[in-house]
């Protein structure tokens, strides 16, 4: 019990650690703004190409005292790294992701959840966003390096860069035709928030299909459960898929009869036209006058 | 679809009138500039205006080819964009503007363009356009093809208004129209009719909403009206099989309508913990009816009509909400927790009357009515946890457990509850810059299956990586394997996934030199037990769906000197025999790119596809497409 610290002195103690906090405080030089003309002495390049960038426009609609902070706005103030250059600022290429995402997030607060499934897998917002400055401009290069978000090039094959596996499937016969430009990936997944929280057996069917599929939403009088309850990938392959109408299976009654078992007694599955009940069941999204969705 | 049409073209001449005027104050206004000192316009990133023609050749089955690709001969405007970005404009009404698309013409199966301007601090405008052509080849019974040439149209604006700081005004249209020739198909009689169904339907979105946020709390709510309108009239053309039917033809009006208000609330009293939480309600209200109108030819000179009315209405509430809390305990621990709800019902009727009446001398009529109600209630409670672990800015872990609980009621006797347990974990590493190799495992298992093939089990492991080698090269291999199988009340359904693969990259930003190439295994095997009746006995068989999948794809782009870029390329698939599905294709491309000057390109790009399938090989086809461009860009 000796060695436990005595009750009555934790006021003394606390006092004591707020003396020291203080000191510490007041012994720490705090970094002040310099401006883009000082940090332009050293790094050239940067300075130039910021000048052309969004962000360069952003700041000189600020007050005229801020206007010059462009660059300590990301890197933080500059003035001890200006006494001293072995003190570093911010570092984009080498910083950790979280404090490259919060000097992001200082003016883009909103984009996205704090902590989403691509933070989560290591990735800040420059590894897919550019300040701006820095990003080579090959005029020969194919796609736009200066794409309205910024991104480092065009959406589809930097997604595809991390996500082979949806790359490969998109090299199939039958697919949604995002690497050929005519879709972008950010049309049904949201890279900045937390929509890919999606499990095999999650019970909330994807929605995302029906924002641009809207004849396909209904409401119908009579729904197909299995699009209702499990969603549109019980039957279809959003990547792609070596089935026309990017179907999971190539034959119409693979399809249904995995799950229609036990057809009514003149369905004859011998004769082809049993074979395939879309030929019958046309309204198979849903109907909105027949229960069987005949029509 | 795919035919030219001058009406096409009229969104990409609006858009370069855009370009135009564009660029004119673009380039005037530097001068302007000197005069005011108060505005300056440059243009900002790159600006491009391609056009050029296709040439496409095609021998074996045209409409195969159509169906997988859709391109088409003719002449194009293959891409334009132009970024204007004004500088310190005080008095100017807007300060951006960016103009995109391509795609425009006889040839491709898309087309899309995007428009945005605004002024910042004051008001953003984002307008896109973006056409979809399909094609498909008509009906391979067997197969379930249906024949369709049709496209899609979307239009999406939005304004955003700042009219303080802290409040965003928005209003919103949408506009998605379906439209074309698609072949439906009757069955009537033991008869089957093909139907010409042409697509003419209409959704429009009317949206407005308001933003307002305070340090850490933002909250915005929106109000959305959806109408939509489809009239199809469908008229046989052919008769499929034989037989007596000389005529039939139906319409059916359909008119929906769905208001929907959504809330959206997000608070982060600290940096450690957020909130956020969606509600959204709609009401879903569908008015549809159906006239149909069948002869039948009972032998010479009498005939048989039958006349059917159908109307229908249901009404279709939902409620959708959901909460995620996120806490960051500490630098090495996040716990993250959603829950969510939804339900909706639906209730409705339709009511059927059928008159069938003889044409022959004296003949009467006999008429029938049916009314048919549709019940569905559905319920979904879901809560999922999750903790993070970093134990190293390079590594993470993370694991978390979903129970859901679900209810679906289709009528006074048939409800279905089902209790889902999910436990999901993986680990990302990154040893060095640039490299990831990240495993998840997921496990669940319900207690009842909705469908019989809605799994009872799953398990699966997903693996993914990226490794550069060395600079600019990096090999991505991943894989999937996936068991989910239904064993229980007499079903038994068993399906299998292999997945896995290796994909190459080589790209420097300092280096004309680029390569792509990957390799991957599909193979899924699926196996479910039916019982169907054979000549009126109850037999049990089962159905078993294989795939064997390797494809293979290969890009690599040369420069030689320093205006001509050479692109060669090469790819396979081999589906082998013993599959469901048996099919090869191969293609090769090749192209080259010549840099006449700094601001002119042209391009020469050809590919060769091969297609052949064992099932049905009148659907086999060699095309050969070869596109000529020339892109300006300044």
């Amino acid at each position: 019990m000796a060695l436990l610290p005595r009750i009555d002195r934790v006021p003394q103690l606390i006092g004591l650690l707020c003396l020291v906090g203080t000191g510490r405080l007041l012994a720490q030089e705090v970094p002040d703004y310099v401006g883009i003309d000082t940090c332009e002495v050293c790094h050239d390049e940067e300075a130039q190409s910021l000048r052309r960038s969004p962000h360069w426009a952003i700041y000189r609609l600020k007050p005229e005292a801020e206007q010059s902070r462009v660059c300590e706005s990301c890197h933080g103030p500059g003035s001890q790294h200006v006494d001293d250059p072995s003190n570093p600022l911010l570092n984009f290429r080498d910083g950790s992701t979280q404090k490259r995402t919060e000097a992001c997030r200082s003016c883009h607060a909103q984009q996205g959840a704090r902590h989403n499934v691509h933070l989560r897998a290591g990735l800040a917002c420059d590894s897919c966003h550019t300040s701006g400055h820095g990003v080579s401009s090959n005029g020969e290069e194919e796609g736009s390096n200066f794409t309205d978000p910024l991104l480092i090039q065009a959406e589809a094959p930097l997604c595809a860069s991390c996500h082979a596996e949806q790359k490969a499937e998109m090299q199939l016969p039958f697919r949604h035709r995002t690497l050929d430009g005519a879709l972008l990936c950010s049309g049904c997944h949201d890279p900045h928030g937390q929509s890919l929280q999606r499990t095999s057996v999650s019970l909330i069917p994807d929605r995302t299909c029906l924002d641009c599929h809207t004849e396909k939403e209904g409401p119908f009088v009579f729904e197909h459960l299995a699009s209702t309850v499990t969603g549109c990938m019980s039957c279809h392959a959003p990547h792609g898929s070596t089935n026309p109408r990017l179907l999971v299976r190539s034959d119409v009654r693979f399809l249904c009869l995995e799950c229609h078992s036990e057809t009514p007694t003149f369905h004859d599955l011998t004769r082809d036209r049993f074979q395939n009940c879309t030929l019958c069941h046309t309204a198979i999204h849903g109907s909105q006058v027949d229960g069987t969705l005949l029509r | 679809m795919g035919r030219f049409s001058w009406r096409d073209l009229i969104p990409a001449l609006g858009l370069l009138a855009l370009i135009e005027l564009s660029c004119a104050v673009a380039f005037a206004s530097p001068q302007k500039a000197g005069a005011q000192g108060a505005e300056k316009w440059w243009p900002f990133g790159r600006s491009t205006f391609g056009f050029g023609a296709v040439f496409v050749d095609t021998n074996g089955s045209a409409e195969k080819y159509r169906t997988d690709y859709n391109y088409l001969p003719g002449f194009n405007l293959t891409e334009f964009s132009l970024d204007l970005l004004g500088e310190g404009s005080q008095t100017s009404w807007m300060d951006y503007l960016r103009v995109s698309g391509n795609g425009f013409g006889d040839s491709y199966p898309y087309e899309q363009a995007a428009l945005s301007f605004g002024k910042r601090a004051r008001y953003e405008f984002r307008g896109r356009y973006w056409k979809q052509n399909y094609f498909f080849s008509l009906p391979s019974y067997a197969l379930g093809g249906r024949g369709e040439d049709s496209a899609r149209r979307v239009t999406d604006l939005n304004l955003r208004l700042f009219p303080h700081p802290k409040v965003v005004l928005e209003l919103g249209y949408f506009r998605n129209s379906n439209f074309g020739t698609a072949f439906n198909t009757d069955s009537r009689f033991q008869n089957l009719f093909q139907l010409r169904d042409p697509r003419r339907s209409l959704t429009q979105d009317f949206r407005v909403g308001v933003s307002f946020h305070q340090q850490s709390l933002r909250v915005s709510v929106f109000q959305n009206f959806r109408k939509f309108k489809d009239d199809p009239e469908q008229s046989d053309n052919r008769l499929v099989e034989p037989g007596t039917l000389p005529e039939m033809r139906s319409t059916s009006p359909l008119r929906l309508s769905v208001p929907s208000t959504s809330v959206l609330a997000q608070f982060s009293p600290s940096g450690r913990l957020s909130l956020e939480g969606k509600y959204t309600y709609s009401d879903g209200h569908v008015e549809a009816g159906r006239t149909e109108f069948v002869a039948l030819s009972l032998s010479e000179g009498l005939s048989l009509e039958e006349i059917v009315h159908a109307t229908s209405s249901s009404d279709r509430p939902e409620h959708r909400a959901e909460v995620t809390a996120s806490l960051r305990l500490n630098n090495w621990l996040l716990f993250r927790n959603t829950f969510a709800v939804r339900s909706f019902g639906i209730d409705g009727r339709s009511l059927q009357s059928t008159t069938f009446q003889g044409t022959a001398p004296g003949a009467g009529s006999i008429s029938a009515e049916t009314s048919l109600d549709s019940f569905l209630d559905y319920r979904l409670v879901r809560n999922r946890p999750v903790l993070e672990f970093f134990p190293h800015p390079r590594l993470s872990f993370f694991g978390g457990y979903q129970y859901a609980d679900r209810v679906v009621e289709t009528g006074p006797d048939h409800r279905q509850v089902t209790v889902t347990h999910t436990g999901f974990s993986g680990a990302t590493w990154r040893p060095f810059a640039g490299s990831r190799f990240s495993l998840q495992f997921e496990k669940g298992t319900d207690n009842e299956a909705f469908t019989r093939t809605e799994p009872r089990q799953v398990t699966r492991w997903r693996f993914s990586s990226k490794l550069p080698l060395f600079r600019g090269l990096s090999v991505h291999p991943h894989f999937v394997v996936e068991n989910r199988t239904n064993r229980s009340g007499g079903q038994n359904f068993n399906s299998e996934l292999r997945q896995g693969g290796i994909e190459l990259t080589y790209a420097r930003p300092d280096d004309r030199f680029t390569l792509s190439a990957g390799y991957t295994l599909f193979d899924l095997n699926s196996l479910a037990d039916i019982r169907f009746f054979l000549s009126r006995q109850v037999s049990q068989d089962f159905s078993r769906y294989r795939t064997h999948l390797h494809f293979f794809h290969s890009r690599a782009v040369f420069p030689v000197g320093s205006r001509l870029t050479f692109n060669l390329g090469f790819g396979f698939l081999r589906d082998p025999a013993g599959s469901s599905y048996p099919l090869t294709r191969d293609y090769g491309e090749a192209g080259a790119r010549l840099r006449v000057s700094s601001h002119w390109n042209w391009e020469l790009q050809w590919r060769h596809v091969s297609y052949n399938e064992t099932l049905l090989d009148w659907q086999d086809y060699v095309a050969n497409r070869l596109a000529l461009t020339a892109r300006w860009s300044y």
